[in-house]
């Protein structure tokens, strides 16, 4: 990965480790289990609102139910981070994260990518979108769209 | 629709050059703006490199018009990045209107102010209008260190101006400039950010133009003083890891432009008069937006980088560092 700091100076970092399926799911295994354990501590402790509590612990499970499903059939919402702005240029496209006020310079593949997520698409439809646009017989696209949504994840320049 | 054929790549994220090109030129227009918009100011600082003041606006500042037809462009231009400076950009008397301008537009804008205007309301309008961050200018941890610099500001005023843009909920930046009698302080002033709530803390050696040309003798630090200095913030960076940034320049300033003849920034700073220059520290400009648009100065920009004039300049700084003292001699390139 190429970024460029304030005064607009590119320099090289390392690619991050490539995102596989299982990840996401182990993630939002993760995250189903720390709700139910906060909920179930809520009703054990609260005697006026325990009712409440029952029916918030049984939304959080639907809830954190229907994110695991999603995240599983690799359909979890995306949009840029709130201080990253993108703009396209002729080699792709730049990504300028205001907030360390770093530019991350994108190839016409990574920029395509980016487009996707600001139209507000999930991972799977970026990656089905992609592949129908062009030919891929052995997977590269799908591989390397799926590295590079794993990089704006842990680089923080997407939230879901 | 057909589908098109895809080119494999390496790497998803290799961009149109390498670190060892010039990557400036591949933009279709500046990433950063740096906006004097005027030269007016409460405060006269001894370091100050514009030279501002209180009286010292400058005659031809861009009127009312002027200015939003120059940020009509910005936008259109799609420059993710501004910052309105000064003087003292807060007593532009058209400040809220071009900060509700760019950010109704969805700009990112930081301003970068002495603090003394910083007030709650004035605190409440700028979170209401999503400015991306406030920087503050805090040269000391103490009412006598921060005086001495800044000639007529009041310390527990912009204190008071932070904690107000705290409690507003904008982000915060400090800024710090060395000074032989505030040095000593650097670790109390990052200590003292953090603890008023900014994400970032900036500084960098002090520059050798503006006022600092007549204060010099009383104003710079030794190379004694510059070594603990940056020690310090060596260990401050470490121990604020992850919680504020702390970023500092221990570069010299001949060091610098020496690299950004290499590799010149996407970024272009503009004077309140709108004329445009290369880098602060160079009195080389290479357009006026009053005659031209951005785009023809952004491709002047890129040519201007390599007028022989721009390298002869850089390479004189080595034998005669004081040539820095002219650099509100604007050449024209």
């Amino acid at each position: 990965m190429t970024t460029v700091d304030s005064m607009g100076n590119f320099f090289k970092t390392s690619t991050g480790c490539r995102t596989k399926r299982r990840a996401i799911s182990i993630s939002a295994i993760l995250c189903f289990s720390g709700i139910i354990e906060q909920d179930g501590d809520r009703v054990d402790c609260v005697d006026s609102g325990q009712i409440v509590c029952v029916w918030r612990l049984r939304f959080n499970l639907l809830h954190s139910w229907w994110i695991f499903h999603n995240a599983a059939l690799g359909v979890t919402p995306m949009k840029l981070a709130n201080y990253v702005k993108f703009r396209e240029e002729k080699f792709g496209g730049v990504l300028f994260e205001t907030r360390s006020e770093k530019v991350y310079a994108l190839n016409p593949t990574a920029a395509a990518v980016v487009r996707e997520i600001e139209a507000g698409r999930d991972e799977g439809d970026i990656v089905r979108h992609l592949t129908e646009r062009y030919r891929d017989p052995d997977g590269t696209i799908e591989r390397e769209a799926v590295a590079f949504i794993a990089n704006l994840r842990q680089m923080k320049l997407v939230q879901d | 629709m057909g589908q098109a054929d895809y080119e494999s790549q390496e790497d998803i994220l290799v961009p149109a050059a390498t670190a060892d090109d010039n990557v400036t030129g591949d933009l279709r227009a500046p990433l950063y703006i740096a906006w004097q918009i005027t030269n007016e100011c409460n405060l006269a600082c001894l370091h100050c490199i514009e030279e501002s003041g209180p009286g010292k606006a400058f005659k031809d500042e861009l009127d009312a018009k002027q200015v939003f037809s120059i940020l009509e462009q910005f936008v259109d231009l799609e420059v993710p990045y501004l910052s309105f400076s000064g003087g003292e950009p807060m007593v532009h008397t058209q400040f809220f209107e071009m900060v509700k301008y760019v950010c109704a537009r969805n700009g990112q804008l930081k301003i970068e102010t002495n603090g003394h205007y910083l007030t709650p309301e004035n605190c409440e309008r700028l979170k209401e209008l999503n400015v991306k961050a406030v920087q503050v200018s805090l040269d000391g941890a103490s009412r006598e260190t921060f005086k001495r610099m800044r000639v007529g500001g009041d310390f527990d005023k912009t204190i008071e101006g932070v904690r107000n843009l705290r409690a507003a909920g904008v982000p915060i930046e400090v800024n710090f400039s060395p000074a032989s009698f505030n040095v000593h302080e650097i670790g109390a002033v990052v200590d003292l950010a953090y603890e008023l709530g900014a994400y970032s803390f900036y500084t960098g050696r002090t520059m050798y133009t503006g006022n600092a040309v007549k204060t010099w003798h009383r104003l710079t630090p030794s190379e004694e003083q510059y070594d603990k200095f940056f020690g310090v913030l060596h260990k401050k960076t470490g121990e604020y890891r992850g919680r504020m940034r702390v970023y500092f320049h221990e570069m010299g300033l001949l060091e610098e432009l020496r690299y950004r003849l290499r590799h010149p920034a996407a970024l272009l700073i503009v004077l309140p008069n709108g004329l445009v220059k290369l880098i602060n520290a160079l009195p080389f400009v290479c357009g006026d937006l009053r005659r031209q648009t951005l785009g023809e100065i952004w491709a002047n920009f890129q040519n201007a980088w390599k007028d022989p004039r721009v390298t002869k300049f850089v390479e004189d700084l080595a034998g005669n560092p004081a040539k820095t003292a002219a650099l509100h001699q604007w050449v024209y390139l």
